[in-house]
């Protein structure tokens, strides 16, 4: 990871290995590359042998790891992607027409188009406390996550998804910490936090997630925090003001 | 991109059932990584409703792991090992999941513009970013006593697939041996580093393949014939010839995908990712 590599002139060096090989099946475009570029020419091997050998299968310490990984993608990586997509809806991002009538239409998402949209209608329901975070902080849920104390951004995708389940006090404890973090209102966020978003109820996926969390204990043990950190909230669940 | 490789992505993705069908669904489900690229599922994510049941899939579809291996992301989980090893720490989870998560949450917006032309290229770069802000670009927040160069005894441990990968004597018919002889000395010709052209041909040609290392009565070590070398340059040079060969041998119009020579390209690790490599299995078949 040389500080002078520029981040960007690799992706593009790595896009053309790519597209050489699964296209035309061109093995030597790397030699080339690496005569232009030599200072990207371990980057440009490595990822050449990465796109043709696979990885060394039961590897004990990585397979219990991406086992981890593979639940964290099935639980919290899937509602990740959804918050994102929703959010980049607003302005649909994709490069080319559809080749197909999609036949969802009809589950279009009616994501509210108001920025600022803090009215949590009925109709603007589907907009979700994290996708409200997102908006009104200008930040990505990874740097929210950062600047509030005791959470990861599973936490925040968790409690998002499932406030029915949160105890009002840890409710009301992480939305006074959004509200000193940014100056949002406590109940700005409690309008996104007082029932389960109806975009992202189970019934409209095609497979349920292994099992949705029951409990409140369940959720924490979802979201990736440490032992400390789950402690720390557990204290907030029978104070309520 | 270019316009041929635009063009193969555009038939396989107009080519999918009405995005959002249960066709879809189901052919997202079933269909062989092979006849699915990633760059495909990408595009049908992109275009999906946000929160549709066929969004939902496509995702579950892209990271899905079957018998211990990732369909789409093995070469970013391969890359992650690598980077991993070099922090001496329990950090490949942590850095994978960074990854990850960038990916997830870049996929819908701008940045998975990329991934709609070069998926393992955007993974690969959204890894490096994922390193750069934990440890710094410079790796400065590495703990203070690694080192960011790689340590040649920690990486010699790293398992190499293919370093373990025996001869294609032992598996293959006698054509088949002299076909994959012939491929074999075409590709060493084409290797100009003169070390990894070297190794190359002591691993591929003699009778059986040579361990990278230690003492054996029966076997030469690779190490032992490269005594200048490290374990890890050895490791590192066979990878690199060893991709060229497999990359060689599938792209080969006359090598014909038999059981046989099947099971030795799974010997050597090869990824049946090309759409032609599935092209040429059915023709197999």
């Amino acid at each position: 990871m040389s500080e002078k590599m520029n981040l960007e002139v690799l992706a593009q060096l790595l896009a053309k290995v790519e597209r050489a090989w699964i296209d035309n099946g061109d093995r030597t475009l790397i030699y080339q590359l690496a005569e232009q570029h030599p200072e990207y020419r371990e980057h440009l091997y490595e990822f050449f042998e990465d796109l043709v050998l696979e990885p060394e299968k039961n590897v004990g310490e990585f397979d219990q790891a991406e086992e981890r990984l593979d639940r964290w993608i099935q639980s919290s990586g899937i509602d990740i992607a959804r918050a994102a997509a929703i959010e980049s809806r607003v302005s649909p991002p994709t490069t080319s027409d559809s080749p197909v009538q999609a036949a969802s239409n009809a589950e279009a998402v009616p994501v509210s188009k108001k920025d600022d949209g803090i009215d949590p209608s009925p109709e603007a329901k589907v907009v979700t406390w994290v996708m409200f975070l997102r908006r009104r902080t200008r930040q990505g849920l990874p740097s929210i996550a950062k600047k509030l104390e005791n959470v990861t951004t599973e936490y925040l995708v968790q409690v998002s998804r499932h406030p029915n389940i949160v105890p009002l006090g840890v409710r009301q404890r992480i939305a006074q910490a959004v509200e000193q973090a940014w100056g949002i209102p406590v109940h700005e966020s409690f309008g996104f936090l007082t029932a389960a978003p109806s975009a992202v109820r189970a019934a409209s996926r095609s497979r349920a997630f292994d099992r949705e969390p029951n409990t409140f204990e369940e959720l924490l043990a979802r979201s990736a925090l440490t032992q400390e950190q789950i402690s720390f909230w557990l204290t907030f669940r029978n104070i309520a003001k | 991109m270019s316009s041929e490789a635009g063009q193969l992505i555009e038939q396989v993705f107009q080519a999918l059932p009405p995005l959002g069908s249960d066709d879809f669904l189901s052919h997202i489900e079933t269909a062989r990584v092979c006849d699915l690229p990633p760059e495909v599922l990408v595009r049908a994510f992109r275009q999906l409703p946000a929160d549709s049941a066929a969004a939902e899939a496509v995702v579950r579809r892209l990271f899905r792991r079957r018998d211990g291996v990732w369909e789409y992301v093995s070469p970013l989980v391969a890359y992650a090992r690598r980077q991993s090893s070099k922090t001496r720490q329990c950090t490949y989870e942590d850095l994978l999941q960074d990854a990850f998560r960038r990916i997830l949450e870049a996929l819908p917006g701008p940045r998975g513009d990329f991934a709609e032309r070069s998926w393992n290229a955007f993974c690969r770069r959204e890894l490096i970013d994922a390193w750069r802000e934990r440890f710094g670009r410079r790796g400065e927040r590495l703990p203070r006593e690694e080192s960011l160069e790689p340590n040649d005894e920690d990486k010699a441990t790293q398992p190499v697939s293919s370093a373990e990968a025996p001869p294609w004597h032992a598996f293959l018919e006698p054509n088949k041996i002299i076909m994959i002889e012939r491929v074999a000395r075409r590709v060493l010709a084409s290797i100009s580093d003169e070390f990894v052209r070297a190794v190359a041909r002591e691993a591929w040609f003699r009778d059986e393949r040579p361990n990278i290392s230690g003492r054996s009565q029966d076997r030469v070590s690779l190490t032992s014939l490269f005594s200048g070398k490290s374990r890890f340059q050895i490791m590192r040079a066979l990878r690199h010839a060893d991709a060229q060969l497999v990359a060689a041998l599938l792209m080969d119009p006359d090598l014909e995908l038999s059981p046989d020579v099947s099971a030795f390209l799974r010997k050597m690790s090869a990824r049946p990712t090309r759409l032609s490599d599935s092209a040429k299995e059915k023709k197999n078949e």
